[in-house]
């Protein structure tokens, strides 16, 4: 089923479409889905997977012309149906939770600093794990956006996946995460300026807790 | 803000994790099915593609997607 090669399945799938061909993509692509759905699906799955194939087949015919062949045509096509099954799967866990739900921390466990006061002192000497989150916490607050801020909160401290944080924030996966990766770089360069730490130096401190 | 102290600390793991040049999910998706057979024929993509092993570490829903790849691969492989 798995031998043709790449030229000959995208022969076979471009226009006109052999039809013995797609059934054959399409009952891989059923495997795979089953096998990487198996433990994570309880209700439904035989239904969720015809339609998640379906839904993969359409993609991967439409897209085609974006398969540069570096892989075999099949790991490509199940890419895409992996990213169809799981983007749907998450869509479904999370669409009536909003980001405010999400961000809120019940009341007693928000982290306290210990230093309310004198924000712009660095710490003296060996720095201890307290100052590192202390600082952070003051930089979270004073250097990061509302939506950086927001976006954090809601993939570490919430678990919702990027995708629909992103989806909520009107942007997308991407965008979301270069908007994480700002912040993160934004904060590491303050952090090393404040507490005179390299980020290895942040990664060895937390690493021998 | 409210912020729990786990979600701080990991936070704090992440900077020090945090990389100037990091993939974003776009480009990690496009080069996902080399990487997984990079892997599964022993070679070692993070070495190959680092970039791609660091988006991997940082991001949640890319590195379900890859293990699911991978899970679903093994199993075609196996009925062949």
């Amino acid at each position: 089923m798995d031998q043709r090669t790449n030229a000959e399945w995208m022969d076979a799938l471009s226009e006109p479409v052999d039809n013995a061909a797609l059934a054959d993509l399409r009952e891989i692509l059923v495997r795979g889905l089953r096998a990487s759905l198996v433990g994570r699906v309880k209700a439904d799955l035989d239904a969720l997977i015809e339609d998640f194939a379906q839904d993969a087949l359409l993609r991967v015919l439409d897209n085609l012309e974006s398969f540069r062949g570096d892989a075999k045509f099949t790991t490509w096509a199940q890419k895409i149906a992996i990213n169809v099954a799981f983007s749907e799967l998450r869509r479904r866990r999370w669409k009536n939770i909003s980001l405010q739900d999400i961000v809120e921390t019940p009341e007693g466990e928000e982290y306290t600093p210990k230093v309310l006061t004198d924000p712009d002192a660095s710490p003296e000497g060996d720095v201890t794990i307290q100052e590192v989150l202390d600082i952070v916490y003051y930089l979270i607050e004073t250097e990061l956006t509302e939506k950086q801020r927001t976006a954090i909160l809601a993939v570490m401290q919430g678990g919702m996946p990027q995708e629909e944080v992103a989806e909520r924030m009107d942007t997308n996966r991407n965008a979301l995460y270069k908007l994480i990766h700002d912040a993160r770089r934004r904060l590491a360069q303050r952090l090393e300026e404040r507490a005179h730490l390299s980020t290895d130096e942040v990664l060895a401190l937390f690493d021998n807790v | 803000m409210k912020i729990k102290e786990t979600t701080l600390r990991n936070l704090v793991r992440n900077i020090g994790e945090t990389q100037a040049d990091e993939m974003g999910c776009g480009d990690c998706a496009q080069e996902l099915d080399c990487y997984v057979e990079m892997l599964r024929s022993g070679e070692s993509p993070d070495v190959i593609k680092p970039l791609v092993k660091h988006h991997l570490d940082m991001c949640d829903n890319c590195h379900e997607e890859f293990t699911a790849l991978l899970q679903a691969l093994d199993e075609i492989e196996q009925g062949d």
